[in-house]
């Protein structure tokens, strides 16, 4: 994606993406919310649009690919708990999902690693997808202990809720919307 | 409301009259200068969503702190028959039994403003807080079931506090019918590690002092008198509870079949509470709620303790007393009448307090003739309110109340309008003290991030649920 030739006064939202953690953008008031810059230079076009929410974070995620889709969403999710460019993406493990539909598996997947996340103690920051149905996932997840000392410590996600959840194909590749208790 | 239809009742009543597959119409309280508000987020669709679910009696009601959650509005207040309705986790929430804890202290509010700043030092190296912080007490697979279905009566046994402080308790600290056994491996794995540990968001500690009396008779019984100071706490059961929401929303949704397409938001998914998914549910959300009380129980243990060692004083100077704790994310089993018959009813309470009035028997014997103390937390800056529960109550919201200010404004705009030192020296310039685990994310907490919590109080005395007692202002603030 090409960031638009003039820079029009457009809304500021944090815009989390691979390689550009909690960086601003400009989002074109006009077209909703859409994205309008380019996440990272030496990726596909992956990231996160947070949108108005009262309590809670209200998550746009994009990505050029499915698989894609499911990591874009995994960072999104811890890059609201730490700054994911200190967490060193150590100490691989599998994990593996089910869910009944592909929003359904989502949720799942990110619960899976938030509740492996609360048992461990540990920030996860690369997230590989080895296999990926509408109903199964299996990835290879990598994150180290949570060190106060390093890490920034931001908030604690609750869980991805089912509320406005969704994932849908479109012309230029994937999107979900996930809104995380916080 | 935004494509939602609504009539004036009365001054602070808003009805969404029934359409579609609603099952019974919505109820707002509010005051009308509140709508403009309520109306730019999705909270009234969520309360006509509410109302779409099986066994629902009377109305899917919100309270004044409504705004936009996760399937249900918080605030939202659902009674469902017991017999023919349902029990949905997402009218619980993930933070199963979040609530707020109160106890006066004996410390002369001179002393704990003098020293301000030594208490937050403490409290903030003493109570582990945030992301991945650690617990106050490492629980055995054993003691982590016997708190499960104890409560807080597990470590008052253990001599961590006092008889009294069950006694001073929603439920004396303790639901019946917990169902350890209900509960995954994962959610006792993530309990095991968070007994006494405060979370994030928008989770605190406080050292409060009374500053206003409204009610000289009723704060007199609760135990509150001008410039008393006290310990607040807004907490829930940490991952043990959301692990439980998640595990019984997946289960739930394979049960689910065809009742998912008369139910506008999957968040909704639920079980008939005679069913075993619904019934094993009941179990673990009690159980939940235990951890929960036994949570908030080792927190005030912990802050009294840092605050003894602060002063250089024993546990009898700092005089610790539980005022009460209540259970603001919760679905209880209550009777009720409904259209002049006895009901046993399923009371999901998502965002809202009980409030019951004098006389009921579920208050405690020390307040049951002057009816349960109601805790409201507001911002950090504006202070908090405790009220007492009222007949009206019973009759218009099946014993409910308000149970918070109510978010205004998103986190992401709170941190891009405020400035953390300036609101640090500002609220200092108000007698505050204020630390957080992360001090980016304090603005997110900044009061211009709320509604006026004396605003929502104003509505619920006005509609006769429940009535003002005190205002309690922050001196010294830990968020999570």
């Amino acid at each position: 994606m090409k960031r638009p030739a003039a820079r029009r006064a457009g809304k500021r939202v944090a815009v989390r993406g691979r390689g550009a953690a909690n960086r601003e953008r400009l989002v074109d008031p006009s077209r909703g919310r859409r994205y309008l810059g380019r996440v990272a230079s030496d990726e596909r076009s992956s990231g996160s649009v947070e949108e108005e929410h009262p309590s809670d974070a209200l998550l746009r995620v994009f990505a050029a690919s499915r698989e894609d889709l499911y990591t874009a969403a995994a960072r999104a999710c811890f890059g609201l708990m730490t700054d994911l460019e200190r967490v060193l993406p150590a100490e691989p493990r599998l994990v593996s999902c089910e869910g009944h539909d592909a929003e359904d598996l989502l949720a799942v997947w990110l619960n899976e690693l938030i509740g492996l996340s609360g048992v461990e103690r540990r920030f996860f920051s690369r997230f590989e997808i080895l296999e990926l149905s509408d109903t199964r996932l299996v990835a290879r997840v990598s994150g180290e202990p949570i060190d106060p000392a390093r890490h920034a410590l931001s908030k604690e996600v609750k869980a991805a809720t089912y509320h406005r959840l969704s994932v849908r194909e479109t012309p230029v590749g994937w999107e979900a919307t996930v809104l995380f208790d916080l | 409301m935004k494509g939602i239809r609504y009539s004036r009742i009365d001054e602070f009543r808003w009805e969404i009259p029934r359409c579609g597959g609603m099952r019974v119409p919505g109820l707002v309280f509010a005051e009308e200068g509140m709508l403009p508000d309520i109306e730019r987020d999705q909270s009234p669709h969520q309360v006509a969503n509410v109302a779409h679910l099986p066994g629902i009696l009377r109305y899917s009601m919100a309270m004044p702190d409504i705004h936009w959650g996760y399937g249900f509005p918080i605030g939202g207040v659902a009674a469902m028959d017991v017999e023919e309705g349902v029990i949905s986790p997402g009218g619980v929430g993930y933070d199963i039994n979040c609530g707020v804890r109160l106890a006066t202290l004996e410390i002369p509010r001179a002393d704990v403003v003098a020293n301000a700043e030594r208490i937050a030092a403490a409290l903030a190296s003493d109570i582990p807080c945030g992301v991945g912080a650690g617990c106050s007490l490492a629980l055995s697979e054993r003691d982590e079931r016997e708190v499960l279905r104890k409560g807080a009566r597990f470590l008052v046994e253990k001599g961590i506090g006092d008889a009294s402080h069950l006694e001073h308790c929603e439920e004396n600290g303790g639901m019946e019918n917990a169902e350890p056994e209900s509960l995954s491996a994962r959610a006792l794995e993530r309990g095991r590690n968070q007994l006494g540990s405060l979370g994030s968001g928008n989770h605190f500690i406080e050292i409060d002092a009374v500053s206003e009396i409204f009610d000289e008779e009723v704060a007199r019984d609760f135990g509150l008198a001008i410039d008393q100071t006290a310990i607040l706490i807004h907490c829930g059961s940490r991952g043990l509870g959301h692990q439980v929401c998640d595990d019984f929303l997946r289960e739930m949704r394979r049960g689910f079949g065809e009742r998912h397409a008369e139910i506008p938001d999957r968040q909704l998914v639920c079980a008939p509470i005679r069913s075993e998914a619904g019934r094993r549910y009941v179990g673990a959300m009690n159980a939940s709620a235990n951890f929960a009380w036994a949570n908030r129980h080792m927190l005030m243990i912990r802050a009294a303790e840092s605050l003894e060692r602060v002063f250089g004083r024993g546990p009898r100077d700092v005089g610790l007393r539980l005022v009460y704790d209540v259970s603001h994310n919760m679905a209880k089993f209550e009777t009720h009448e409904v259209d002049g018959r006895r009901v046993d009813v399923c009371v999901h309470r998502k965002g809202a307090t009980r409030a019951f009035p004098a006389g009921h028997p579920s208050v405690p014997a020390a307040y049951r003739a002057t009816g349960q103390p109601v805790l409201i937390p507001g911002d950090m800056g504006r202070g908090s309110f405790v009220l007492v529960g009222e007949e009206g109550a019973m009759r218009d919201t099946f014993g409910s109340s308000c149970h918070g200010a109510g978010r205004q404004m998103s986190r992401g705009e709170a941190r891009r309008r405020v400035n953390v030192r300036t609101l640090e020296d500002d609220l200092r310039g108000r007698g505050v003290v204020v630390r957080a685990k992360e001090r980016a994310t304090l603005g997110e907490e900044a009061p211009l991030a709320y509604k006026d919590v004396g605003d929502v109080v104003r509505v619920v005395g006005g509609a006769g649920l429940s009535r003002r007692v005190a205002r309690l202002t922050p001196l010294v603030v830990i968020k999570g």
